[in-house]
């Protein structure tokens, strides 16, 4: 990596779910008051993502008050039937957002996409087109927009809030073929961290240095024209 | 949860402490009912016992997590339990021999539990009593002895002891040789239950959610945190056939992993507030509010917050004095808040039996938190009617109780009370809450709500007339603030006020108070413009030239003196109405402002004589 290869975006949507994941195993989803890591990177994803590259998240600036409201779910069960429940959204989200990109070293066939100019290009050109595929902002109901903005500018409404604790909180996972430790090497990790937001912002522990619970075992996804998974670029050519 | 978590650990000195409500319980023990009390010696004699009232009953007891929430097995509690398991000799006095020999199986259970504790390096000197008496056996033969039990030709009657059948009275202990007497009072013996518990707990081990740091895992979580949905767990997992945490996950160990200390001290602590300061809406489908401060202090009440239902000596306020009043009481509790504390507010409610869901949840800073207060109370607010000691009624300034604001707008009349269906109480309850902590802006459908009620006063009592008129008053007040940003509606009548509605309903209440002005003190019937009053919102023009002919005969009756005063303001509210209105909009339906008009305008009306004298010089 010769560049910071820096992104900043603004990321606003209505709604937003960062399921809390201990009540969420029982079907009632319940929100962190403040986005996680991968669920960012999930934005990013839409926004743009090869498998040659990682995204890492830096900050997170919270622009609008944190709010939530509740609605009443008819979730529809896999085996027919449904439930009842309720699900607490945060309200009217806004937040700003810097991260940059890595090359993925567990990918070494893709060694030769490795063009910083190329990826950090494409990925801003597409922050400016809003997006690849849609972007949501936790669940997939919560359909989310993504704007360019200079990350620091605009008032934040935790502009003269010094700190904020929210404790322990879900980090993201590491699966596999983002494996950066011996122990996370084929593995699917849960990452845990103390969130702490200072004057509206978040800075992300890098997932490294987080709390890990590794949760079961996993292989790399493996790609490839025999396994039908792939195609070339000259298929494309018409 | 993690709140919660917090809530505990500041408030760690009340656990265990009898107290008034529901005690905040220790880890790895619970808060039952007893029926029964047992005294022995320190040699594990037995020296009397007598049952319990329900009042007396409260009792904590140390629990397994297995025995906290068991429904049909037979998993022992370790110390105080039910006859069934806890009576050596509860076997021989049941004629059922299948019964028998299932309770014979649960006393074998809890004895061989209870010799582990005694024989740990855990142990007290007062399980040291008891295990002696247990082993004895002879629990029902001495319950029969002192007359607690009823037998007959050796067996057991069906009877019922603090109207809980034999087999699940709770029997508790008091070792009447040492200090404090009572088993359930003895921190000692708590500290030593959950050091002998943490050491006994098998299990995995794993990161814990909650504190971040490796701890025995618990599997079960505990039930009946507020006792609306009593058997609705916040944390459960146990549908592993549909995709609530399948998928990415393959059991639910994976999806998340909490210790059994955290989700006690957060269960225990959620039980504790929702018991002490847990508003309720509803009556059978129930959500319970609870607002509290994690350190501990002092937070008014979610349903009365300026404390107005306290009041015992009702007097008239006027706005000015009822500012003051609501200044003071916020700023007392303020005072007691740092800065930077927080409050914290969630609201509960199940969807199915099973699982309780959080519906609400807010957390404010001390001072954003009484700001917030203090501005849904100045701005929502009107005159009510209070009846005094003697049940005079009087008037004064008040912000209505948000059950009082849902009730009048959604309610129906039945008998005196007005009674809205929970799901409608539940829904909109917090819908105002929301308007009250997230200053949102009041829904116009609330204020519409009420207001048509307003305007169809015949089917309701005259309190009920008198309330749903006033707090309606207020809504639109609130509104009208809401909307106007900040500018409120002036509590006094404004005669410089050419609004439309404002002074058709000014007109009503004239039209009102003329005709029964002419009524003697029994008559109870409805004036002519109450009757119409329905129809007068929808067409104030042509109604009120049916008004207007109505009240001929009752001008007649008039003194020449009242007759003038009354036509002379009818004309000059016309002659406003007109100057400022072109003639095709007169007809038109009435604003909920009208209400404001009219409330006013009756209020002047009804000022002592030489009141309005002065004024009108």
């Amino acid at each position: 990596m010769q560049h910071q290869n820096i992104v900043e975006f603004e990321v606003s949507g209505d709604y937003a779910l960062f399921s809390d994941p201990i009540t969420r195993v029982g079907g009632e989803k319940f929100t962190y008051q403040v986005p996680t890591y991968e669920a960012i990177k999930g934005v990013l994803h839409s926004i743009y993502w090869k498998p040659t590259l990682i995204w890492v998240i830096d900050a997170v600036r919270v622009m609008n008050q944190i709010q939530t409201e509740t609605k009443g779910i008819r979730p529809i069960k896999y085996n027919g039937g449904n439930d009842l429940s309720y699900y607490t959204y945060l309200k009217d989200c806004k937040y700003q957002v810097k991260a940059h990109f890595i090359w993925n070293e567990n990918r070494p066939e893709l060694l030769h996409d490795r063009n910083e100019n190329k990826h950090h290009n494409i990925a801003k050109r597409m922050i400016e087109r809003g997006g690849r595929r849609d972007v949501f902002l936790g669940t997939r109901e919560c359909q989310a927009y993504v704007e360019p903005c200079t990350f620091g500018e605009g008032e934040s409404f935790y502009e003269n809030t010094p700190q904020l604790n929210f404790g322990v909180m879900y980090h993201g996972i590491t699966y596999a073929d983002e494996a950066y430790s011996e122990e996370t090497q084929g593995n699917m990790t849960v990452r845990l961290w103390r969130a702490v937001m200072e004057q509206g912002v978040l800075s992300f522990t890098p997932p490294e240095q987080c709390i890990h619970r590794p949760v079961r075992e996993m292989q790399i996804k493996p790609f490839g024209e025999k396994l039908g998974n792939f195609s070339p670029i000259e298929s494309e050519v018409v | 949860m993690r709140t919660l978590y917090q809530t505990y650990q500041e408030n760690i000195h009340m656990a265990g402490k009898p107290v008034e409500g529901v005690p905040l319980s220790l880890v790895a023990h619970m808060t039952a009912n007893a029926q029964i009390e047992i005294s022995i010696d320190s040699q594990g004699i037995f020296c009397g016992a007598h049952d319990l009232t329900k009042e007396q009953g409260k009792t904590i007891i140390p629990v397994t997590e297995a025995s906290a929430s068991r429904s049909s097995g037979d998993a022992p509690h370790p110390l105080c339990d039910t006859l069934s398991y806890i009576a050596g000799d509860f076997a021989q006095y049941l004629s059922d021999s299948k019964a028998a020999g299932k309770v014979e199986r649960k006393f074998e259970k809890y004895l061989a539990a209870l010799e582990g504790w005694v024989q740990s390096p855990y142990t007290h000197p007062k399980i040291q009593a008891i295990h002696r008496y247990i082993a004895q056996k002879q629990m029902v033969q001495d319950l029969i002895g002192s007359g607690v039990l009823e037998a007959a030709d050796g067996k057991l009657l069906e009877k019922k002891v603090s109207s809980t059948v034999y087999e699940k009275a709770l029997v508790r202990f008091r070792v009447i040789d040492s200090s404090p007497q009572a088993v359930w009072e003895d921190e000692t013996l708590f500290d030593c239950y959950i050091k002998y518990y943490a050491t006994s707990q098998e299990g995995r081990r794993d990161i814990c959610y909650l504190s971040g740091e490796e701890a025995v895992i618990s599997g079960i979580h505990p039930k009946g945190i507020v006792a609306a949905s009593y058997g609705a767990k916040l944390i459960s997992a146990n549908d592993s056939t549909n995709f609530t945490y399948r998928g990415r996950f393959e059991t639910a160990e994976q999806a998340s992993a909490i210790g059994y200390e955290a989700t006690q001290k957060v269960h225990s602590a959620l039980t504790w507030l929702a018991a002490r300061q847990g508003v309720v809406a509803g009556t059978k489908e129930k959500r319970t509010y609870i607002c509290w401060n994690p350190n501990g202090k002092k937070v008014p009440d979610l349903e009365d917050p300026f404390g107005l239902e306290d009041d015992s000596e009702p007097r008239s306020y006027t706005e000015e004095e009822y500012k003051q009043r609501l200044i003071d009481a916020l700023s007392g509790y303020q005072n007691t808040l740092e800065h930077n504390d927080e409050i914290v507010i969630m609201g509960l409610d199940a969807a199915t039996t099973g699982r309780l869901s959080i519906v609400y949840y807010n957390e404010l800073r001390g001072s954003d938190f009484y700001n917030r207060l203090m501005d849904w109370g100045l701005t929502c607010r009107w005159y009510f009617t209070a009846f005094t000691a003697d049940k005079k009624p009087t008037t004064t300034t008040l912000t209505p109780l948000t059950k009082q604001i849902v009730r009048c707008a959604f309610g129906t009349e039945r008998g005196r009370f007005l009674e809205t269906d929970d799901k409608v109480m539940k829904e909109q309850y917090q819908r105002l809450i929301y308007c009250m902590l997230d200053q949102k802006p009041l829904p116009r459908d609330i204020m519409h709500a009420a207001v048509l009620r307003a305007s169809n006063p015949l089917p309701y009592s005259w309190g009920n007339r008198e309330r749903i008129l006033s707090t309606a008053c207020a809504l639109i007040s609130k509104y009208h603030h809401d909307r106007a940003k900040g500018v409120s509606i002036s509590m006094n009548l404004d005669y410089g006020n050419n609004d439309r509605s404002y002074l058709f309903g000014r007109l009503l209440a004239v039209l009102e108070k003329a005709e029964r002005s002419t009524f003697s003190r029994e008559e109870t019937r409805e004036p002519n413009a109450m009757r119409l009053q329905n129809v007068f919102v929808n067409h104030p023009m042509s109604t009120w030239k049916i008004l207007q002919e109505k009240l001929n005969p009752y001008f007649e009756r008039m003194s020449p003196g009242s007759r003038y005063y009354y036509k002379e303001l009818v004309s000059d509210i016309i002659d406003l109405i007109t100057q400022h209105h072109s003639p095709e909009e007169l007809n038109r339906p009435l604003e909920e402002l009208y209400l404001i008009g009219y409330y006013l305008q009756r209020k002047e009306l009804n000022q002592p004589k030489n009141n309005k004298e002065e004024q009108e010089i």
